[in-house]
């Protein structure tokens, strides 16, 4: 019998570590927006010119970050070894390498969308305080969720449609917040509107293509890891931002970064590096548990923001308007917030869980691959026993786990009998 | 190299959470899920060894009182889907 410290599952620290990692990679959101829009708001206000020097900072800080991951090391983690530093942030990452083919095609797309999400960033945070922000980036959920519809052939479930709403709705609220001292309308229409279209779209097509660069396999079989992707997007991103800002540089923008370097390098660095953290923490977070749990606990940062805004506001002059402190102007944000988090909450808990316990043809080749195809299916074990294979499967609702065994699974060919057994309640 | 396993349990009525509470005291035992159909719960555990897995099947699970029957499947291979 193994000693209770040497056992490969340690319960209470893998979970605190799990949440530890999800919230705090939420939190350290919200510090870097504060940041940002500290730099944005005392010193560069031009956004294009603040996101190119950002960016620039940025690949500089994250190629030494990544340098220091490649530090060999040899050590036994959840019954695997590990030999470098990145190793025990993503399984996949060995060194830098250049994305080729189809992989590099998708990086080099999800890099142009992600280019213009990061632009339209700065010019909202120009526009905006930090604390509105992040409920802005949530309303690329809709665009997700729509696009998820749209791809299965299937009408949105309630609760899918309640999320919506409610995201909908704290957005449009959120923005309200910061227009309500603007005598006319048009601030607060340039603001939805880029918020609805271009802003979430370009944040929809990055993740499509993030997670398409991710689940590509090269020629060698191996699939490309996040911190690979990190970086090599982070390059396109930078040339996007130094384009984007051309105009900017012959109306003096140069000459604002030459007077202001000194007070904002610090931020900016702390900043990039908060950036890298954050996304890194997010990827360990979600080799170590649900996606689901991991999305829900990082929205966090819809709310933490305005607190910490408000205390960064008190001791920094000039970072928020007088109007900021008007109860109106509270109310609402802390209002649009809490929907917009309830909203992402919702969506990311609500969903059904099922094991089917299936028996497979004597005689038919088995083919794995055509059931991790499967949009629902999160994993599946050959097991010893009376059945042959062990699915867990998690989807929206009921009707749509019946679509998914009735129309897909059931019809494999080398699938003689399927038993479903739906999960009422789950410890983990 | 660790050995993941399913077990597979039938319950006597009215004690379902009397023997997920005492399951969720086995540090071996990752998940516990409640379920409908032909079983009332599914543990999946992890272990060191076979020689560990019939320990704590025999010394700890059966020892639980509102237990009527347990099924063990071992797990061959496992595929995570990202």
């Amino acid at each position: 019998m193994i000693a209770p410290e040497s056992r490969p599952v340690s319960k209470f620290r893998r979970k605190s570590t799990f949440y530890s990692l999800s919230l705090i990679s939420g939190i350290i959101v919200s510090v870097y927006v504060i940041l940002d829009d500290y730099v944005n708001k005392i010193y560069i206000s031009d956004p294009y010119i603040l996101g190119a020097y950002e960016m620039v900072v940025g690949v500089i800080v994250s190629l030494v970050l990544v340098a220091l991951l490649h530090i060999p090391i040899r050590k036994k983690l959840d019954g695997k070894w590990f030999y470098n530093i990145g190793y025990f942030f993503d399984r996949n990452f060995r060194r830098i390498r250049f994305p080729q083919g189809r992989i590099g095609i998708y990086t080099l797309l999800a890099g142009f969308f992600a280019s213009g999400s990061s632009i339209l960033y700065y010019v909202l945070l120009e526009r905006n305080d930090a604390s509105v922000i992040m409920p802005f980036s949530q309303f690329v959920l809709i665009y997700l969720l729509l696009g998820d519809s749209i791809s299965e052939k299937q009408k949105p479930v309630l609760v899918e449609l309640q999320s919506m709403a409610m995201i909908a709705v704290g957005v449009i609220i959120a923005t309200v917040s910061n227009n309500i001292t603007s005598s006319s309308s048009s601030s607060f229409l340039v603001d939805i509107f880029l918020i609805i279209g271009p802003l979430s779209l370009c944040s929809a097509f990055y993740i499509f293509f993030q997670k398409k660069a991710l689940t590509t396999k090269d020629k060698e079989g191996k699939v490309y890891d996040s911190i690979n992707l990190r970086i090599w997007t982070m390059m396109i991103i930078t040339i996007g931002h130094c384009l984007a800002a051309i105009p900017s540089y012959r109306n003096g923008g140069l000459a604002v970064v030459r007077e202001y370097w000194q007070p904002t390098l610090f931020p900016v660095i702390l900043s990039m590096l908060l950036v890298f953290i954050a996304v890194v923490f997010y990827t360990r977070a979600l080799t170590m548990g649900k996606m689901s749990i991991v999305r829900a606990l990082k929205s966090v940062s819809v709310v933490s923001t305005l607190p910490m805004l408000a205390i960064a506001g008190i001791g920094i002059p000039g970072l928020v308007s007088v109007d900021f402190w008007s109860n109106t102007n509270i109310v609402l944000k802390i209002s649009g917030s809490i929907l917009i988090l309830i909203g992402v909450i919702a969506l990311a808990l609500s969903e059904t869980r099922s094991i089917l316990l299936a028996k497979v043809k004597q005689g038919v080749k088995i083919s794995p691959e055509e059931l991790s195809k499967l949009k629902g299916v999160e994993d599946f074990s050959f097991i010893t026993g009376i059945y042959d294979i062990l699915i867990n499967i998690k989807i929206r609702s009921i009707g749509k786990t019946f679509r998914l065994i009735e129309k897909s699974i059931a019809k494999l060919s080398w699938i003689e009998d399927v038993t479903t057994l739906l999960v009422m309640k789950e410890y983990e | 190299m660790t050995v993941s396993a399913y077990i597979f349990f039938i319950i006597k009525l009215g004690k379902t959470q009397e023997v997920i509470d005492q399951l969720r005291k086995i540090p071996e035992i990752v998940s516990v899920a409640v379920v409908t159909g032909e079983y009332d719960v599914i543990a999946k555990v992890i272990v060191e060894n076979l020689e560990e897995l019939y320990e704590i099947a025999t010394q700890r699970i059966h020892m639980i009182e509102g237990i009527e029957d347990t099924q063990t499947a071992v797990v061959e291979k496992e595929v995570l889907i990202e």
